[in-house]
């Protein structure tokens, strides 16, 4: 059995940001991954990030994730790869499968920090090669120098589905449509400019409604919809390609939450069903702390700055002091806030406002 | 159809000594320790499983191990999730046909 | 490449996300925003055309424009992240912000250095009637 003060599982940016702030207040830090690479998305991410200079904004995804592994290390932060967390075992330890060993790890608090998994969309001929998640084709380009397609067709307008499109051109690829089943484009304009200016054409309240081909997408069809999302008739356009890409939204991976008990509550804007956290990361189980994409869908930014703060009280709580306790959550909690304001954070402002009231009433009184 | 990247404008790949292995009893070329679905989409291979029912094709969806619809026979175990598996040095790769059979059954 | 000829950034930020790499990098104060998620300000009278804010803006949402090149051109600088990359002198067609080619124009100059971090700078000579729509350039193919 390993015994540490706190297990951090996932080493994407949430939870790097956790062992930074952790490992600095002097807490004995885990973290377990299970990937052989350490560094979440962020090292598929060749573009440049967005926020202030203490948000790293300008400095690419990956360049990133090696100046967070780089201060990791810096502090004693020990981060064990192709290590799965299983589940929790009886006598409150987590289960893990390290390099294909059973193990068991014992600490006294757990930061979940496991990200999300991409939704799936069913239409006819969704199973055929070349049908795939947007981050699948972006994994295999940015990180493995394989382009999964010549000719592709990018469904969903969020930032995923706009950068996607921009990094596959980059490698190579013939974006031939990018379609979005609502009548705007849900993702940041500037990121719509960069494929709009690229010859990429945008087509709104559109979608696929079958792939076809043999043994691999040959087509896409796609068509309009209609006020109530249905596709019109007449309006089928066929387009000639071997790659249809799904970017339709993230979705927290709550598994590890809910073994946990941690309380639920579905919230669509962030995703869909999640654990509730208070404004400390705090789940419902007073155990465990929740960051990132698993605690609702957002960016890397927050994800990291959510993290810090989890590590924060999380070390806290374990009696590790800083000159000034208060001064130092009230500070991440800024940084996290200063990433939700402007009137295009609007609707995620408000939403994880109502998830940090709702964490809030498992540690009221 | 999938190929190589040789040249991209902001991302140098890692230098990796390229290794052997077979697809169907074909001898083919990939990086050491990349996935073996890249090294199978490198190679223009496309199809890494038919299905039990109906012996639909089928291939890389999620690409992060969670899914298993790229699963292939390596060195004899089938259901190797190819997103995740690295590639090794002589391995024997198959397409898998249905579940896969492991031993004797 | 850093000439003296008058011009301005143009930037085309049109959403309030929260996003500052052009007041950090500028200099002379010349771009200022009122809070993170505040639309940047372009003060015209600081700017003394380094570009800098052209490369480093995330959304790739600034161009330096040099109205009067001459009698009948404008200039126009903007971020390129693709392969090949085009050449000083080269001919290629000039874009307007969907993509559409507007204008064939003159490579003047292909600006690469390592504080761009990978961004490289393109500057096309084009007509002058048209400075307000062309914001890009058709991507070259390995034969062009």
């Amino acid at each position: 059995m390993i015994k540490t003060e706190i297990l951090i599982i996932g080493a994407g940016p949430a939870g790097l940001g956790a062992a930074i702030e952790a490992a600095r207040l002097g807490a004995k830090t885990l973290v377990v991954d299970e990937n052989r690479k350490a560094g979440g998305q962020l090292y598929k991410q060749i573009h440049k990030f967005f926020g202030s200079s203490e948000h790293y904004a300008g400095v690419r995804g990956f360049q990133i994730a090696d100046k967070l592994l780089a201060e990791a290390d810096g502090l004693g932060v020990e981060i064990l790869l192709n290590t799965r967390a299983l589940g929790l075992l009886d006598d409150g330890t987590v289960a893990v499968l390290a390099d294909g060993k059973a193990e068991s790890i014992e600490a006294d608090k757990v930061i979940l920090a496991v990200g999300a998994k991409e939704n799936a969309l069913v239409f006819p001929g969704w199973t055929l090669p070349g049908v795939m998640t947007a981050g699948a084709a972006q994994t295999f380009s940015n990180v493995y120098g394989i382009l999964v397609g010549q000719e592709i067709v990018m469904i969903g307008s969020g930032n995923v589905g706009l950068i996607v499109s921009y990094q596959l051109t980059q490698g190579g690829a013939e974006v031939k449509a990018l379609v979005e089943a609502v009548p705007d484009v849900t993702g940041y304009e500037v990121h719509a400019n960069k494929i709009r200016r690229a010859g990429i054409p945008i087509y709104t309240s559109h979608t696929v409604i079958e792939a076809r081909g043999k043994d691999h997408v040959e087509e896409a069809v796609i068509a309009e919809l209609d006020a109530d999302f249905q596709p019109i008739p007449g309006t089928e356009k066929t387009v000639k390609a071997d790659t249809i890409l799904i970017a339709v939204g993230l979705n927290p991976r709550i598994e590890l939450a809910k073994m946990f008990g941690c309380a639920m509550t579905y919230e669509g804007a962030l995703g869909g069903t999640q654990p509730v956290h208070d404004d400390c990361m705090r789940s419902s189980n007073p155990k465990v702390y929740v960051c990132g994409d698993q605690a609702g869908v957002e960016e890397a930014s927050a994800a990291l700055e959510e993290g810090r703060l989890a590590g924060i009280h999380a070390a806290i709580s374990l009696g590790k002091e800083s000159a000034d306790n208060a001064a130092l959550l009230n500070c991440a909690r800024a940084s996290l806030a200063s990433l939700r304001s402007g009137a295009f954070a609007g609707k995620r402002r408000l939403t994880k406002q109502r998830i940090m009231e709702k964490g809030a009433t498992y540690y009221a009184g | 159809m999938p190929r190589e990247i040789k040249e991209h404008p902001i991302v140098d790949y890692p230098e990796g000594e390229m290794t052997r292995f077979r697809f169907d009893g074909k001898e083919m070329e990939g990086r050491l320790g990349e996935p073996i679905a890249a090294a199978l989409l490198r190679n223009g291979i496309s199809v890494f499983r038919n299905t039990e029912k109906r012996k639909e094709p089928r291939s890389l969806f999620c690409g992060i191990g969670q899914c298993s619809d790229c699963v292939v026979v390596v060195n004899g175990c089938p259901n190797t999730r190819s997103c995740v598996t690295p590639l090794e040095a002589g391995m024997e790769i198959e397409t898998q046909r249905g579940v896969g059979k492991v031993g004797k059954l | 490449m850093r000439d003296k000829k008058p011009g301005q950034a143009v930037i085309e930020c049109p959403q309030e996300i929260p996003c500052n790499p052009c007041v950090s990098v500028c200099k002379t104060g010349a771009i200022t925003m009122d809070g993170l998620t505040a639309r940047p300000e372009f003060h015209r009278e600081k700017c003394v055309g380094c570009r800098m804010c052209v490369a480093a803006c995330p959304g790739q949402a600034i161009f330096y424009l040099i109205d009067d090149y001459d009698a009948d051109h404008s200039a126009i600088t903007f971020p390129y992240e693709y392969l090949p990359m085009p050449k000083k002198g080269q001919i290629v067609t000039a874009v307007s912000r969907r993509g559409e080619p507007l204008a064939e124009a003159e490579v003047l100059a292909v600006d690469e250095t390592a504080v761009y971090n990978k961004t490289r700078l393109v500057t096309l000579k084009i007509p002058k009637t048209l400075k307000d729509e062309i914001r890009f350039m058709k991507r070259l193919t390995r034969e062009d």
